[in-house]
């Protein structure tokens, strides 16, 4: 690797990690001026970076503003190295479906867990707020997606996240496509009460069970 | 049927009997031993409880709320546990409840009483709106008495109002003995739809007001036959709770509550002791979350007459924030979260005897020294709101917290478990972590961002507002040093801050004396123009920028 690209790599990851939001476009598009890879930009410039942030994170060194802005800086990154990847880019990358249950309009931490997971290299399917059983299922058939993330803030709504885990258990799905959960109300007893494959605190924690789980399904 | 043989610090041991399988909290609930915040979810660590003989394996989540040795010890949390047979438990001291904030700022009524009476050859009538409603035989007209009800999600405070003079003669207040099926609205409105649970809630207020009803009539001269009118201010799922009517429609959005406009009932429909012609008046709502004892609020302080711009703010785990300005009324929820209340605060507890209400820090031979005030002169035990808040505001103060709420390098600073945290008493174990901080963050974030989006719709600034008002039991607690050196409300705000205590109450007597204030109060609740954050759009960049520590 040319020491130029090196460099350029590391200050994509810096900028990210840094909430240097201003300055990565600038970097990225000097990137791919020099003709380097977009695909390596993005796993080993910006989405390092943003792991790093999560990292930071999850040590109580960042909270929600800071993992919020070095987001800024790694979407406004990916908005430069995007166009340049090859048309079959994303094949491959694993599928998460993730949104807020029925009921409930609270978003911020679902939204979080969407970007740590974009960081960690997953296609992700938002399909928003206040989104029905039914929909989490049928997204997730259609694009293949292993993993199905639910969130709620609202006590009266956790019983929507039951719903989808019956839903899938219905139709046979529930040992391929894995159920993650999490939000201010539910914990591990209540994963562990209706059947959910996991409970995450935070979205660093939410993003490292996710690969976790993708990695074993391709030992498989 | 399985005993469990309770040992509990400062009272004899009791037993209680439970059905084989049943949940450790809700047997203990059941018999009001214990109380948790989250309503035995395993999510406040607040149910802890030590089973000395064969405790079962420790679950995972328990490792967040015990350290090793007391696991080893047999602590665990009651919620994650079912009885199966004969089991010995001991429960920590018992924290007693602090002084319920009973009064609050008011104003004379005005307008034509809802009841008076008239002695005529025949008895006594008493009469509503003009109309013949009950004779009372003989001379019954110098009796003439009403209740003015709040009932909080935590607190039911009732008062004996002479409604000639409009006179309050004696006050009661208690616990909500719904606490017991978790401490906010949604995890009561859960509990009310589970097979009988609405029923089990009203059926526990309803007690709840029957004890203090005799209360007052033992602490005055009314008798229940004197007592015609009963008015109620309260949030909005206690008032759906207390009238039986299912409140799941606020449980999920669009947030829709099943009653509308101002309620009435019979005394007798309820079971409350009181006149045969007694009717219960509660206040109507503005919206699912700014209930009745907001619009309460409003009318004892005349937000709605006032030439003042008037912020006013309840704060809860759900804070309610109404904007006064030039004839216009704001209103919205923010949903601060338990952690104001010590929920998902590593030392956190209710404000009751041992907790740290006030933490100063100053200067001994160079170093910095954290001087607690704990409630009852005790050991400290543990941290309520106030102190919390007080101990963040002196460490910002002092910039070892951050602007964005980190804690930066300070011999009070010390790391342990790769964490931050700092310790504010040694031999108690009381510290101040981190990711405590962080929670008071998410509840100020939700806090200032509501004023923020109040004034962004009335169009003005901090320095526009002439008076901050803060009512309610927890707000009482808060000095206007922590309010704004834990930056819940803007700087420019502190010297406007008055505290006007239960204004809910107020506006419960308002309506009890006249029924133009009745007219009033529901004009009010018509009028204020309800925002719902959640659903504005780039709210979310709002709350994440008052989740800040800095100044405007």
């Amino acid at each position: 690797m040319s020491a130029d690209k090196e460099k350029l790599l590391a200050e994509l990851d810096r900028c990210v990690v840094e909430m240097d939001d201003e300055t990565v476009a600038g970097v990225a598009q000097e990137y791919v001026d020099n003709g380097f890879d977009a695909y390596d930009g993005i796993v080993n410039g910006l989405s390092k970076g943003m792991e790093k942030a999560g990292e930071l994170y999850e040590q109580e060194e960042y909270f929600v503003p800071e993992l919020l802005i070095c987001s800024d800086a790694m979407y406004n990154g990916l908005d430069v190295l995007r166009p340049h990847l090859p048309k079959d880019a994303g094949h491959g990358s694993a599928a998460v479906v993730i949104g807020v249950v029925q009921g409930d309009t609270h978003d911020i931490g679902k939204n979080l867990v969407k970007i740590m997971l974009e960081a960690a290299g997953f296609q992700v399917y938002d399909l928003g707020r206040d989104v029905e059983p039914r929909a989490f299922v049928d997204k997730a058939k259609e694009v293949g997606a292993s993993i199905i993330c639910l969130s709620t803030l609202m006590t009266t709504t956790m019983h929507n996240m039951k719903t989808v885990v019956d839903l899938l258990r219905e139709e046979g799905l529930q040992d391929k496509i894995k159920v993650m959960i999490g939000g201010g109300p539910v914990s591990q007893a209540y994963a562990a009460q209706i059947g959910a494959d996991a409970y995450t605190t935070d979205a660093a924690a939410a993003a490292g069970w996710a690969k976790a789980a993708a990695a074993e399904e391709q030992n498989q | 049927m399985p005993k469990i043989t309770l040992s509990i610090p400062g009272r004899p041991p009791q037993s209680v009997d439970c059905a084989a399988g049943e949940n450790l909290y809700r047997a203990l609930a059941a018999h009001h031993l214990m109380d948790a915040p989250c309503g035995g979810m395993g999510k406040c660590g607040k149910c802890r409880v030590r089973l000395p003989e064969a405790p079962p394996s420790p679950l995972a989540e328990e490792a967040h709320f015990f350290t090793a040795e007391e696991l080893a010890a047999g602590w665990r949390l009651a919620c994650l546990h079912t009885v199966e047979c004969d089991t010995a438990a001991e429960l920590p001291a018992q924290e007693a409840v602090g002084d319920i904030v009973s009064s609050g700022l008011t104003r004379p009524a005005e307008g034509q009483p809802v009841v008076c009476k008239e002695r005529t050859a025949h008895g006594t009538f008493l009469l509503r709106g003009g109309e013949k409603v009950l004779t009372e035989p003989g001379d019954t007209a110098a009796r003439l008495y009403g209740v003015a009800v709040d009932i909080g999600t935590t607190t039911v405070v009732a008062a004996l109002i002479d409604l000639y003079t409009g006179q309050e003669l004696a006050s009661a207040s208690c616990i909500n003995s719904q606490s017991v099926y978790g401490q906010d609205v949604m995890s009561r409105i859960q509990h009310a739809g589970r097979p009988g649970g609405g029923a089990e809630l009203q059926k526990a207020v309803l007690n709840d007001l029957r004890a203090l009803l005799a209360h007052l009539y033992t602490h005055s001269e009314a008798g229940p036959d004197d007592v015609y009118e009963i008015a109620v201010a309260a949030n909005n799922t206690m008032i759906h709770l207390l009238l039986g009517a299912d409140p799941s429609g606020m449980g999920r959005t669009p947030y829709r509550p099943a009653l509308c406009g101002p309620q009435t009932r019979t005394a007798a429909e309820l079971g409350l002791p009181a006149s045969p012609a007694c009717l219960v008046f509660c206040l109507p709502a503005v919206s699912a979350f700014v209930g009745g004892d907001i619009t309460a609020g409003v009318l004892a302080c005349g937000l709605d007459r006032t030439d003042k711009t008037v912020l006013f703010i309840d704060i809860g785990t759900n804070g309610e924030i109404v904007l006064s300005r030039g004839g216009s009324l704001f209103a919205c929820s923010c949903a601060a979260g338990p952690a104001l209340e010590g929920m998902n605060i590593r030392c956190g507890m209710r404000a009751a005897a041992g907790a740290v209400e006030d933490v100063q820090l100053s200067e001994r031979d160079g170093t910095l020294v954290p001087a607690l005030s704990v409630i009852g002169q005790s050991a400290p035990r543990g941290l309520c709101g106030s102190g919390l808040l007080a101990a963040i505001a002196q460490l910002r103060a002092r910039q070892i917290i951050q602007p964005n709420g980190r804690l930066g390098a300070h011999p009070l600073v010390e790391i342990a478990g790769g964490k931050k945290r700092v310790v504010l008493d040694a031999p108690s174990g009381l510290v101040l972590t981190q990711n405590d901080i962080r929670q008071v963050q998410l509840a100020k974030g939700a806090l200032l961002s509501g004023i923020r989006t109040m004034m962004r719709f009335a169009g003005i600034g901090p320095p526009d507002i002439d008076e901050m008002l803060v009512a309610g039991q927890f707000g009482a607690h808060l000095k206007v040093g922590s309010l704004v050196g834990a930056g819940i409300i803007p700087a420019a705000l502190g010297p406007a801050v008055r505290y006007v205590g239960n204004t809910s109450k107020s506006g419960a007597e308002l309506c009890l004396l006249s029924r133009d204030e009745r007219r009033r109060a529901e004009e009010i609740a018509g009028r204020v123009r309800y925002v719902e954050l959640s659903a504005l759009d780039g709210y979310e960049k709002v709350f994440v920028q008052s989740m800040r520590f800095e100044e405007e």
